[in-house]
Protein backbone atom coordinates (compact mmCIF):
# COMPACT_ATOMS: atom_id res chain seq x y z
CA UNK A 1 0.00 0.00 0.00
CA UNK A 2 1.30 3.62 -1.04
CA UNK A 3 1.59 6.08 2.37
CA UNK A 4 0.81 9.15 1.13
CA UNK A 5 1.15 10.61 -2.24
CA UNK A 6 4.31 9.85 -4.54
CA UNK A 7 5.35 12.42 -7.34
CA UNK A 8 6.92 11.12 -10.27
CA UNK A 9 8.69 13.80 -12.47
CA UNK A 10 10.24 12.70 -15.70
CA UNK A 11 13.85 11.99 -15.91
CA UNK A 12 16.91 14.61 -17.18
CA UNK A 13 17.85 11.18 -19.57
CA UNK A 14 14.73 11.12 -21.07
CA UNK A 15 15.88 14.75 -22.89
CA UNK A 16 19.22 13.52 -24.16
CA UNK A 17 19.21 14.64 -27.24
CA UNK A 18 18.17 18.50 -25.67
CA UNK A 19 20.88 18.08 -23.23
CA UNK A 20 23.70 17.43 -25.78
CA UNK A 21 22.46 20.59 -28.16
CA UNK A 22 22.87 22.39 -24.43
CA UNK A 23 26.51 21.15 -23.50
CA UNK A 24 27.86 21.84 -26.71
CA UNK A 25 26.08 25.93 -26.83
CA UNK A 26 27.68 26.09 -23.26
CA UNK A 27 31.06 25.55 -24.31
CA UNK A 28 30.47 27.49 -27.79
CA UNK A 29 29.44 30.44 -25.77
CA UNK A 30 32.58 31.43 -24.48
CA UNK A 31 34.62 30.47 -27.56
CA UNK A 32 32.52 32.35 -29.99
CA UNK A 33 32.38 35.59 -27.35
CA UNK A 34 36.24 35.14 -27.02
CA UNK A 35 36.45 35.40 -30.87
CA UNK A 36 33.70 38.35 -31.21
CA UNK A 37 34.54 40.51 -28.59
CA UNK A 38 32.08 42.94 -30.01
CA UNK A 39 29.12 40.51 -29.65
CA UNK A 40 29.17 41.81 -25.56
CA UNK A 41 26.85 44.18 -24.91
CA UNK A 42 27.35 46.53 -21.82
CA UNK A 43 25.50 49.13 -20.30
CA UNK A 44 24.00 50.29 -17.40
CA UNK A 45 20.57 48.41 -16.03
CA UNK A 46 19.32 50.05 -14.04
CA UNK A 47 20.12 52.54 -11.18
CA UNK A 48 19.42 52.56 -7.27
CA UNK A 49 20.01 56.17 -5.03
CA UNK A 50 23.20 57.39 -6.23
CA UNK A 51 24.26 53.67 -7.82
CA UNK A 52 23.79 52.42 -11.60
CA UNK A 53 24.01 48.95 -12.05
CA UNK A 54 26.09 48.22 -15.06
CA UNK A 55 25.65 44.77 -17.25
CA UNK A 56 27.81 43.06 -19.24
CA UNK A 57 25.58 40.29 -21.65
CA UNK A 58 27.77 38.28 -24.10
CA UNK A 59 25.33 37.42 -27.06
CA UNK A 60 26.27 34.31 -27.80
CA UNK A 61 25.38 33.25 -24.02
CA UNK A 62 21.81 33.68 -25.11
CA UNK A 63 21.84 30.41 -26.75
CA UNK A 64 22.73 28.01 -24.28
CA UNK A 65 20.36 29.74 -21.63
CA UNK A 66 17.26 29.32 -24.27
CA UNK A 67 18.25 25.65 -24.70
CA UNK A 68 18.32 25.32 -20.99
CA UNK A 69 15.18 27.19 -20.25
CA UNK A 70 13.20 24.81 -23.16
CA UNK A 71 14.66 21.88 -21.35
CA UNK A 72 13.18 23.11 -18.15
CA UNK A 73 9.85 24.00 -19.62
CA UNK A 74 9.94 20.64 -20.68
CA UNK A 75 10.79 18.44 -17.79
CA UNK A 76 8.86 20.67 -15.37
CA UNK A 77 5.55 21.28 -17.10
CA UNK A 78 4.03 17.90 -16.01
CA UNK A 79 4.36 15.34 -13.10
CA UNK A 80 2.30 12.83 -12.07
CA UNK A 81 0.99 11.69 -8.59
CA UNK A 82 0.34 8.40 -7.47
CA UNK A 83 -1.64 7.74 -4.68
CA UNK A 84 -3.48 5.08 -2.68
CA UNK A 85 -6.86 5.74 -4.41
CA UNK A 86 -5.61 6.52 -7.90
CA UNK A 87 -3.54 8.16 -10.26
CA UNK A 88 -2.78 11.83 -11.51
CA UNK A 89 -1.29 13.26 -14.30
CA UNK A 90 -0.81 17.07 -13.66
CA UNK A 91 0.40 18.66 -17.41
CA UNK A 92 0.96 22.34 -18.39
CA UNK A 93 2.48 23.58 -14.75
CA UNK A 94 3.98 25.95 -16.46
CA UNK A 95 1.74 27.24 -19.08
CA UNK A 96 -1.14 29.30 -19.38
CA UNK A 97 -3.64 26.31 -19.83
CA UNK A 98 -3.22 23.48 -16.81
CA UNK A 99 -5.13 19.50 -17.35
CA UNK A 100 -4.98 17.60 -14.38
CA UNK A 101 -6.20 13.70 -15.29
CA UNK A 102 -7.61 11.86 -12.23
CA UNK A 103 -7.94 7.49 -12.47
CA UNK A 104 -8.61 5.40 -9.88
CA UNK A 105 -6.57 2.26 -9.31
CA UNK A 106 -9.78 0.33 -9.58
CA UNK A 107 -10.73 1.51 -13.06
CA UNK A 108 -7.40 0.81 -14.54
CA UNK A 109 -7.92 -2.12 -17.08
CA UNK A 110 -4.30 -2.32 -18.83
CA UNK A 111 -0.74 -0.80 -18.09
CA UNK A 112 1.68 -1.08 -21.38
CA UNK A 113 5.68 0.44 -21.97
CA UNK A 114 6.71 1.76 -24.93
CA UNK A 115 10.98 2.18 -25.28
CA UNK A 116 13.14 2.65 -28.12
CA UNK A 117 16.37 1.16 -27.89
CA UNK A 118 18.60 4.32 -26.62
CA UNK A 119 15.87 4.45 -23.71
CA UNK A 120 16.30 0.93 -23.15
CA UNK A 121 19.84 1.01 -22.72
CA UNK A 122 19.13 4.58 -20.42
CA UNK A 123 15.87 3.19 -18.41
CA UNK A 124 14.08 5.47 -19.25
CA UNK A 125 10.53 5.41 -21.44
CA UNK A 126 6.82 5.75 -21.78
CA UNK A 127 4.03 4.20 -19.34
CA UNK A 128 0.93 4.27 -20.75
CA UNK A 129 -2.34 3.53 -18.61
CA UNK A 130 -5.52 2.40 -20.49
CA UNK A 131 -9.15 2.08 -18.45
CA UNK A 132 -12.01 0.04 -19.02
CA UNK A 133 -14.42 2.90 -19.49
CA UNK A 134 -13.41 3.92 -22.34
CA UNK A 135 -10.51 1.62 -23.36
CA UNK A 136 -7.98 4.22 -24.49
CA UNK A 137 -5.26 5.36 -23.12
CA UNK A 138 -6.05 8.03 -20.32
CA UNK A 139 -2.65 8.96 -18.88
CA UNK A 140 0.67 8.39 -19.94
CA UNK A 141 3.63 8.56 -18.26
CA UNK A 142 6.04 10.10 -20.49
CA UNK A 143 10.20 10.19 -20.12
CA UNK A 144 10.05 8.38 -16.76
CA UNK A 145 13.04 6.40 -15.03
CA UNK A 146 12.99 2.72 -14.73
CA UNK A 147 9.22 2.35 -16.48
CA UNK A 148 9.02 -1.33 -16.17
CA UNK A 149 8.93 -1.14 -12.63
CA UNK A 150 6.79 1.71 -12.41
CA UNK A 151 4.63 -0.65 -14.52
CA UNK A 152 4.83 -3.53 -12.18
CA UNK A 153 4.40 -0.90 -8.96
CA UNK A 154 0.88 0.52 -10.65
CA UNK A 155 -0.02 -3.04 -11.51
CA UNK A 156 0.42 -4.64 -8.01
CA UNK A 157 -1.31 -1.50 -6.52
CA UNK A 158 -4.11 -2.16 -9.34
CA UNK A 159 -4.53 -5.39 -7.85
CA UNK A 160 -4.63 -4.77 -4.34
CA UNK A 161 -7.28 -2.32 -4.77
CA UNK A 162 -9.44 -4.66 -6.42
CA UNK A 163 -8.98 -7.47 -4.44
CA UNK A 164 -9.90 -5.44 -1.34
CA UNK A 165 -13.14 -4.44 -3.17
CA UNK A 166 -13.74 -7.65 -4.03
CA UNK A 167 -13.57 -8.86 -0.94
CA UNK A 168 -15.89 -6.35 0.56
CA UNK A 169 -18.52 -6.93 -1.72
CA UNK A 170 -18.24 -10.49 -0.50
CA UNK A 171 -18.38 -9.55 3.24
CA UNK A 172 -21.95 -7.58 2.12
CA UNK A 173 -23.06 -10.42 -0.19
CA UNK A 174 -22.92 -12.70 3.61
CA UNK A 175 -23.63 -9.95 6.29
CA UNK A 176 -26.63 -7.75 4.43
CA UNK A 177 -26.66 -4.57 6.30
CA UNK A 178 -29.60 -4.30 8.58
CA UNK A 179 -32.09 -1.54 7.76
CA UNK A 180 -33.08 0.72 10.96
CA UNK A 181 -36.51 0.04 12.18
CA UNK A 182 -39.15 2.45 11.81
CA UNK A 183 -39.67 3.98 15.04
CA UNK A 184 -36.53 4.74 16.79
CA UNK A 185 -36.51 6.42 20.25
CA UNK A 186 -33.65 8.72 21.36
CA UNK A 187 -31.39 7.71 24.32
CA UNK A 188 -31.26 10.56 25.96
CA UNK A 189 -34.61 11.88 25.70
CA UNK A 190 -37.24 8.66 26.06
CA UNK A 191 -40.22 10.88 25.02
CA UNK A 192 -38.30 11.73 21.45
CA UNK A 193 -39.39 9.47 19.31
CA UNK A 194 -38.43 9.98 15.32
CA UNK A 195 -40.54 8.04 12.44
CA UNK A 196 -39.48 6.93 9.23
CA UNK A 197 -41.88 7.42 6.30
CA UNK A 198 -41.58 6.45 2.98
CA UNK A 199 -43.26 7.98 0.23
CA UNK A 200 -44.57 6.39 -3.21
CA UNK A 201 -41.78 7.31 -5.15
CA UNK A 202 -39.60 5.82 -2.82
CA UNK A 203 -38.33 8.76 -1.05
CA UNK A 204 -37.40 8.67 2.88
CA UNK A 205 -38.53 11.21 5.29
CA UNK A 206 -37.60 11.06 8.96
CA UNK A 207 -40.30 13.04 11.10
CA UNK B 1 6.39 21.92 10.90
CA UNK B 2 7.78 25.72 10.93
CA UNK B 3 8.65 27.28 6.74
CA UNK B 4 12.26 27.83 7.57
CA UNK B 5 13.74 24.11 8.67
CA UNK B 6 16.60 22.03 7.39
CA UNK B 7 14.13 19.90 6.26
CA UNK B 8 12.97 22.59 3.68
CA UNK B 9 16.70 23.72 2.82
CA UNK B 10 17.87 20.01 1.93
CA UNK B 11 14.93 19.32 -0.06
CA UNK B 12 15.96 20.29 -3.82
CA UNK B 13 19.24 17.90 -2.73
CA UNK B 14 17.45 14.66 -2.16
CA UNK B 15 15.91 14.45 -5.79
CA UNK B 16 18.17 13.66 -8.34
CA UNK B 17 16.35 15.80 -11.17
CA UNK B 18 16.20 18.57 -9.24
CA UNK B 19 20.10 18.01 -8.36
CA UNK B 20 21.06 17.98 -12.11
CA UNK B 21 18.94 21.45 -12.60
CA UNK B 22 21.07 22.81 -10.47
CA UNK B 23 24.14 21.67 -11.93
CA UNK B 24 23.04 22.44 -15.50
CA UNK B 25 22.25 26.52 -13.71
CA UNK B 26 25.42 26.39 -12.60
CA UNK B 27 27.63 25.08 -15.39
CA UNK B 28 25.34 28.34 -17.54
CA UNK B 29 26.60 30.97 -14.96
CA UNK B 30 30.17 29.86 -15.36
CA UNK B 31 29.89 29.92 -19.06
CA UNK B 32 28.22 33.72 -18.48
CA UNK B 33 31.36 34.63 -16.18
CA UNK B 34 33.71 32.72 -18.93
CA UNK B 35 32.08 34.39 -21.89
CA UNK B 36 33.06 37.99 -20.30
CA UNK B 37 29.28 38.45 -18.49
CA UNK B 38 29.33 40.83 -15.59
CA UNK B 39 27.25 42.58 -13.18
CA UNK B 40 28.97 46.36 -11.36
CA UNK B 41 27.41 48.52 -9.12
CA UNK B 42 28.92 52.25 -9.45
CA UNK B 43 28.24 55.10 -6.97
CA UNK B 44 27.71 58.47 -8.39
CA UNK B 45 30.25 59.21 -5.32
CA UNK B 46 32.64 57.33 -6.21
CA UNK B 47 34.84 58.39 -8.65
CA UNK B 48 36.04 55.09 -10.27
CA UNK B 49 34.84 53.59 -13.30
CA UNK B 50 33.27 50.07 -13.31
CA UNK B 51 35.12 47.51 -13.12
CA UNK B 52 36.12 46.43 -16.64
CA UNK B 53 34.29 43.12 -17.84
CA UNK B 54 36.46 39.48 -17.78
CA UNK B 55 36.82 39.48 -21.78
CA UNK B 56 37.57 43.18 -21.99
CA UNK B 57 41.72 42.64 -23.47
CA UNK B 58 43.97 45.86 -23.06
CA UNK B 59 46.73 45.94 -25.62
CA UNK B 60 49.99 44.33 -24.65
CA UNK B 61 52.75 46.60 -23.87
CA UNK B 62 55.26 47.09 -26.72
CA UNK B 63 58.72 45.67 -25.84
CA UNK B 64 61.48 47.98 -27.45
CA UNK B 65 64.77 45.89 -28.01
CA UNK B 66 66.92 48.58 -28.58
CA UNK B 67 65.84 52.03 -26.97
CA UNK B 68 66.76 55.04 -28.79
CA UNK B 69 66.92 57.35 -26.59
CA UNK B 70 70.48 56.75 -24.69
CA UNK B 71 69.40 58.79 -21.45
CA UNK B 72 66.62 56.20 -20.52
CA UNK B 73 68.80 53.56 -20.95
CA UNK B 74 70.60 53.95 -17.44
CA UNK B 75 69.51 50.36 -16.41
CA UNK B 76 71.39 48.60 -19.20
CA UNK B 77 74.36 50.63 -18.26
CA UNK B 78 73.69 49.47 -14.54
CA UNK B 79 73.74 46.13 -15.28
CA UNK B 80 76.47 46.48 -17.83
CA UNK B 81 74.79 45.50 -20.90
CA UNK B 82 74.48 48.74 -22.29
CA UNK B 83 73.76 49.11 -25.73
CA UNK B 84 75.37 52.88 -25.85
CA UNK B 85 77.66 53.11 -28.51
CA UNK B 86 81.21 54.71 -26.98
CA UNK B 87 82.16 58.30 -28.12
CA UNK B 88 85.27 57.65 -28.63
CA UNK B 89 84.72 53.65 -31.14
CA UNK B 90 84.11 53.83 -34.35
CA UNK B 91 81.18 51.07 -35.56
CA UNK B 92 84.16 48.46 -35.47
CA UNK B 93 84.96 48.86 -31.77
CA UNK B 94 88.21 50.62 -33.43
CA UNK B 95 89.43 53.98 -31.59
CA UNK B 96 88.92 57.11 -33.20
CA UNK B 97 92.11 59.31 -33.04
CA UNK B 98 90.40 63.12 -32.75
CA UNK B 99 92.24 66.13 -33.79
CA UNK B 100 93.59 67.02 -30.36
CA UNK B 101 95.17 63.54 -30.06
CA UNK B 102 98.42 64.57 -30.41
CA UNK B 103 98.35 67.42 -27.39
CA UNK B 104 96.70 65.00 -25.30
CA UNK B 105 99.58 62.63 -26.09
CA UNK B 106 101.99 65.54 -24.98
CA UNK B 107 100.38 66.86 -21.96
CA UNK B 108 100.22 63.67 -20.79
CA UNK B 109 96.80 62.64 -20.94
CA UNK B 110 97.00 59.58 -22.62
Amino acid sequence: MIEGKVIITKSWRSELPGLCVYVVLLFAAPILSDYLPGTTFRGPLFSFGDSTVYLWLPFFWLMPLVSLLYLISKMYDVWYVVDRTGIEAWSGILSLRQQITRLRHEDIRSIETDQSVIERLLDVGRVSVATAAIGEVEVMFRGVASPKALQTWLQAERDEVQKRLRRKIEDLEKFPQKTPPAEATNFLDPTITTTRETDAAGGVSFK
Amino acid sequence: MSLISVQNFIAPFRNTTHVVTLVLVAALFGAYRYSGGALATVSKRSPLAPRVAPNVHEDAPVIVDEVEDADNDVLKEVMGRSNRKDPNKNAKGEDLKSTLDDVEKKLGLR
